[in-house]
């Protein structure tokens, strides 16, 4: 099916928050250059997911292996799991790009500023090297002319492309996106769809929450729906979005359109 | 107005702008340790935090300064006596009075001028360290909790240390919420150095009162009641400092907050 190496594994992903268990099991396989769309109702288990992935939240059970390299864990007395090496996890973190749904570009920083902390503070570059970069990266988005202001004085649209800026000046091995378009007024959500369109020309990996349909339909490679923190239909998004086998998906699909 | 007494009036506002100068980095200092403390996920520390900024903030500054400081300095002298004085039997609470071996005394009676206000100086310093670092503990926990978690949580998201986390994001954005705190701290700061004189420091009120009253023949040279010329001139130094105070902290307002897209953000 995919002969690409394997960049990305989530397996038997399970979470509780309280008494609620709101993943029941997830598990994902990303190959280099797949784009993964992850649909759902609110409250499936779509965000909690990704963040996962990247040990936002630690998962109470199951495996996550980046690009050959599992994350090291151990079992707290409950035997929930906890990170053991947060050195490890703070290296595979660095290699997985994150772009919020609420953008989250750090409001004390100018753009160019924002886009060069990782590069620098994380991955040690040298400045005059990390403000090249940053400068070509915000080229890629579009928005390298606002390289100065902070990010307040930008509408939403221009502060997720950089955003997206941002995560990929660290060069990460995957891209995850949280509802990127979601916080946005809906004449701006074109302009950032563009910008991740572009990226899955590139032949990056991403894995993308969300509720933007025709966009999942038309760019990724597979989608998944979730629903009620588990996986209910996986597949090309020619066969989930035309044919879903599933009743659940099927009703899901009829409600967005 | 070139009396020995003068020149103590017009040494007192240089000292008590070295005083106030000397004293913000330790009440920072101070303030700094409390709320990390109080932030802390140890309990004790955690505990200890807690103790320190709701019971001094709670403490009359006045009964603080009576006691806590007159207490530290006893306390000096107290293990000083103990340790060079093993031979003394005399007690050292003979009823209201403290007295230890000559030896012990902070700074020995013989020590010139100088040392013992320093001395004094040190014992003030340490009293508004304390007291007022308890409140600015407390500005500045309120203003690490007020900052967003988003902003935090993207730091881990793109692999910081939790020392990066808080020396990157945390701290700079901590000062948008800590500065009016901080600000109406210094501007009390500032009305309490008359405090002072219960330590033996003598301030500018206290000089001030001193040198216009009314003085007879016997000494210096006679004139009326003169309080109300000194303190205008009192009044004159305060609101002067009051006044770049504001500026200073203007400009600190505007620099922190800049970008901020908050009704005073500085876009």
């Amino acid at each position: 099916m995919n002969d690409k190496p394997i960049a990305l594994i989530a397996d038997n992903i399970h979470k509780s928050f309280g008494g609620l268990e709101v993943l029941k099991g997830v598990s994902l396989r990303a190959h280099e250059g797949d784009v993964i769309s992850i649909i759902g109702s609110s409250g499936s288990g779509k965000s909690t997911f990704l963040r996962c992935i990247n040990f936002l939240e630690t998962p109470d059970e199951g495996r996550i292996v980046l690009d050959g390299e599992e994350v090291i864990v151990r079992k707290d007395r409950r035997g929930r799991l906890l990170g053991a090496d947060a050195k490890q996890i703070q290296r595979l973190r660095s290699q997985l790009g994150f772009v919020f749904q609420n953008f989250n570009l750090w409001s004390h920083m100018n753009v160019l500023q924002n886009v060069m902390e990782g590069p620098v503070q994380v991955l040690g570059r040298d400045k005059a090297q990390a403000r090249n970069e940053a400068m070509e990266t915000l080229e890629q988005v579009g928005i390298a002319q606002k390289a100065d202001v902070y990010p307040a004085q930008l509408s939403g649209g221009q502060q997720q492309r950089v955003a997206i800026a941002r995560a990929l000046a660290m060069h990460p091995k995957v891209l995850l996106f949280d509802e990127p378009t979601s916080a946005l007024d809906p004449e701006l959500v074109g302009e950032v769809l563009r910008v991740i369109r572009k990226l899955a020309d590139a032949g990056r990996t991403m894995i993308v929450v969300t509720h933007e349909m025709g966009f999942a339909r038309e760019v990724s490679s597979k989608t998944i729906f979730l629903h009620e923190g588990r996986v209910e239909e996986e597949g090309p998004p020619a066969e989930v979005f035309g044919n879903p086998k599933s009743e659940r998906c099927r009703a899901f699909l009829a409600s967005t359109l | 107005m070139t009396t020995a007494k003068h020149f103590a009036f017009y040494k007192s506002f240089g000292t008590v702008l070295v005083l106030l100068f000397v004293t913000v980095p330790f009440i920072l200092l101070f303030g700094f340790a409390g709320a990390l403390a109080r932030r802390s996920r140890f309990f004790p520390v955690r505990a200890v935090g807690l103790a320190y900024t709701s019971m001094v903030r709670g403490i009359p500054d006045i009964v603080f300064f009576l006691f806590a400081l007159i207490a530290l300095d006893q306390g000096i002298e107290y293990l000083r006596h103990i340790m060079l004085c093993p031979d003394w039997s005399e007690p050292i609470r003979q009823g209201s009075d403290f007295i230890v071996c000559p030896e012990a005394k902070m700074p020995l009676g013989s020590a010139p001028q100088w040392q013992h206000e320093v001395y004094g100086f040190f014992l003030a310093m340490t009293g508004f360290a304390v007291v007022f670092g308890a409140f600015a503990a407390n500005t500045m926990y309120g203003a690490l909790q007020a900052v967003p978690r988003g902003q935090l949580e993207t730091g881990v998201a793109f692999g910081m240390s939790p020392r990066q986390i808080f020396r990157r994001i945390h701290l700079p954005q901590m000062w948008i919420y800590a500065l009016p705190g901080l600000s109406n701290l210094w501007m009390i700061l500032i009305k309490a150095t008359p405090l002072l004189f219960l330590l033996g420091v003598e301030d500018i009120v206290y000089w001030a009162r001193e040198l216009g009253g009314i003085k007879i023949g016997l000494y210096s040279y006679p004139h009326g009641d003169w309080r109300l010329a000194y303190f205008v001139v009192l009044l004159v130094f305060y609101l002067g400092l009051t006044w770049v105070s504001e500026r200073v902290f203007e400009r600190l307002t505007r620099y922190v907050s800049r970008g901020q897209d908050t009704a005073g953000g500085a876009l």
